[in-house]
């Protein structure tokens, strides 16, 4: 009965999705918009967690496609999805090339290292005027779709769903075993035939490109990049919070702890627009601190060892 | 005929030299004991065999190929599986699931496929609580898993790493018998052991190293008897 219910809930869920622009007003599409960018990072960032690195270079490979996104439109005149498209590439052979060097790298020395990565890119934007406005940024004449909302609105969606698909097949696939053995021991991986690397590399490119779409996507719809707003560290501390509120390792933490913590912010600021934010961090540190495995992570262990149990009492 | 071979073969750690010089041919099909002391380098020995190490100087040839330079995952792949003496399962993952890893990427499989082989697997190795997690498995179940997730990788040359190490008596009959057993489906298999009983029912031929030396090989009756081979033990005991 299970195997029915759950094709079925997705697929009202989504259509569901898709017809929400006729049904909720400009404000609220506008919030909608904002989490799911934000649940997409917050799963591609989670996906890179899952082999293990914890990567910090979530902003610097949002800015990279934002400004590929946005040159590619206002220099070469290319078609804003389609120079959404160039970002998704370029952002992944950049991650291809940077992959060799900082794949090898393990631990902090690996975060510490993304961190360093987006810190470069935004200097190397900084200092390249001629085609990236330097400090100042730069601003496109047309934002995606002549401002439609709604238009804009099902191309986050389809962004959304496309990385919610993704991250499930890296959890129901080959990949899910792979990436699960290496996070655990990588000399069980390596001496179980696990080709370490290489699938590093994969998850790496996958995930960069994912950010660096979300990232010329969320541009285009402001028609604006500056290399302090464009690599601001809220695109990693937010997802980083929201994957953890969620509950890491899963697709469903993510896209619950982003939409818990997307309404919770928009509320906030709207009943206190002073101090919200420390309200706000201070309920992301009660959630972990009390749900350390996030609200999914939590509530599906519970609902195995109750399984578990039942199984040794029957035994 | 010799399935694989080491040539002159070399690990030093810093000054020491754990593994010096050692020329072993391992047959086809045969149970090949490896004996010695604490630190006589038969860990050493296993891990520059499987790739996790890469030896100083020497040569590893496997099924009429060199692979010394080769990955440690690739040697996987082409039919060299071996447990770890400290018991390592991949924690979050059932004891099915461990196994089923071996299968995915030792043995290219799919995952249908490898869902079958474990649980296979799992039959011949007589493990019951298969869809328990790891830390709720006893020690004969965490030694089937990490053998089972070896075997999954359909290896032609097995090295077991001191499998009976924590086991009681009936227990390790078991991995006896399970040992002749795979055996007989026509593996070659390298067992290190420190209990004399075991080598002596098990192998087919012995190997005994000391400090990273192969001081005497030949029949279990054999090399008890040798000189060297008592001196060495004698040594480690005072
Ligand atoms: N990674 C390493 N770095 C430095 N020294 C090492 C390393 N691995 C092993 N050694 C040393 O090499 C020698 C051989 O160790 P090894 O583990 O191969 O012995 P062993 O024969 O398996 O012993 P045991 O019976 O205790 O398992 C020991 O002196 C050990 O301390
Ligand atoms: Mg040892």
């Amino acid at each position: 009965m299970k195997k029915t219910i759950f094709p079925i809930i997705t697929i009202l869920a989504i259509v569901l999705l898709i017809f929400l622009p006729y049904f909720i007003g400009a404000y609220l599409l506008h919030v909608l918009m904002t989490i799911f960018i934000y649940m997409t990072l917050a799963l591609s960032w989670d996906m890179m967690l899952r082999t293990g690195q914890l990567s910090f270079g979530v902003a610097g490979f949002f800015g990279v496609g934002a400004y590929a996104s946005i040159i590619t439109c206002s220099r070469f005149g290319f078609n804003p999805l389609v120079s959404i498209l160039f970002a998704g590439f370029f952002v992944a052979l950049i991650a291809l090339g940077l992959g060799f060097a900082v794949l090898k790298l393990r631990d902090i020395y690996f975060s510490i290292t993304t961190l360093a990565i987006t810190m470069v890119f935004s200097v190397i934007i900084r200092n390249i005027p001629k085609l990236t406005g330097g400090a100042s940024g730069k601003v496109i004449p047309n934002v995606i779709f002549n401002g439609d909302s709604a238009k804009t609105y099902w191309l986050i969606l389809s962004l959304a769903l496309i990385t919610i698909l993704i991250s499930e097949m890296f959890n129901r696939t080959k990949i899910h075993f792979a990436i699960n053995s290496i996070r655990n021991d990588e000399i069980i991986a390596r001496s179980s035939g696990i080709n370490i690397f290489g699938y590093l590399l994969f998850v790496f490119i996958i995930s960069s490109a994912l950010q660096g779409i979300a990232g010329a996507i969320y541009t285009q719809q402001y028609g604006f990049v500056s290399p302090e707003t464009t690599f601001s560290l809220d695109f990693l501390l937010l997802p980083m919070a929201m994957a953890l509120v969620g509950g890491i390792y899963s697709t469903w933490g993510s896209v619950i702890g982003a939409l818990v913590l997307g309404f919770a912010s928009e509320y906030l600021k709207l009943i206190m627009p002073y101090g919200h934010l420390i309200i706000y961090g201070i309920m992301i540190v009660l959630i972990i601190l009390f749900l350390p495995k996030g609200i999914y992570g939590t509530t599906k262990d519970k609902i195995i060892t109750h399984k578990i149990e039942k199984k040794s009492l029957s035994e | 005929m010799v399935i694989l071979k080491t040539i002159n073969l070399v690990k030093r750690f810093g000054g020491l030299a754990a593994v010096n010089g050692v020329d072993l041919d391992i047959n086809e099909n045969e149970i090949l004991g490896i004996i010695g002391p604490n630190g006589a380098g038969k860990t050493t020995l296993v891990n520059l065999i499987s790739g996790l190490i890469y030896p100083t100087q020497g040569e590893i040839v496997f099924d009429g190929i060199n692979i010394e330079s080769k990955p440690a995952y690739i040697r996987t792949k082409l039919g060299i599986a071996r447990t770890f003496q400290l018991v390592r399962p991949i924690q979050g993952f059932t004891a099915f699931e461990n196994i089923v890893v071996g299968a995915l990427f030792g043995a290219k499989e799919n995952l249908k496929q490898a869902r079958d082989s474990a649980s296979e697997i799992c039959d011949i190795l007589e493990l019951k609580r298969r869809d328990f997690p790891i830390d709720k498995l006893t020690v004969l179940d965490l030694k089937k898993v990490e053998i089972g997730r070896a075997l999954a990788s359909k290896p032609k040359i097995l090295f077991l790493d001191e499998v009976m190490a924590g086991l009681n008596s009936d227990e390790t009959w078991q991995m006896i018998h399970l040992v002749k057993s795979l055996k007989k489906r026509g593996l070659t298999i390298v067992v290190i052991e420190h209990v004399m009983g075991v080598i002596k029912e098990l192998t087919d031929r012995v190997i005994v190293l000391e400090s990273g030396k192969i001081i005497s090989q030949g029949l279990y009756e054999n090399v008890c008897k040798d000189p060297k081979v008592i001196s060495a033990y004698l040594g480690e005991e005072d």
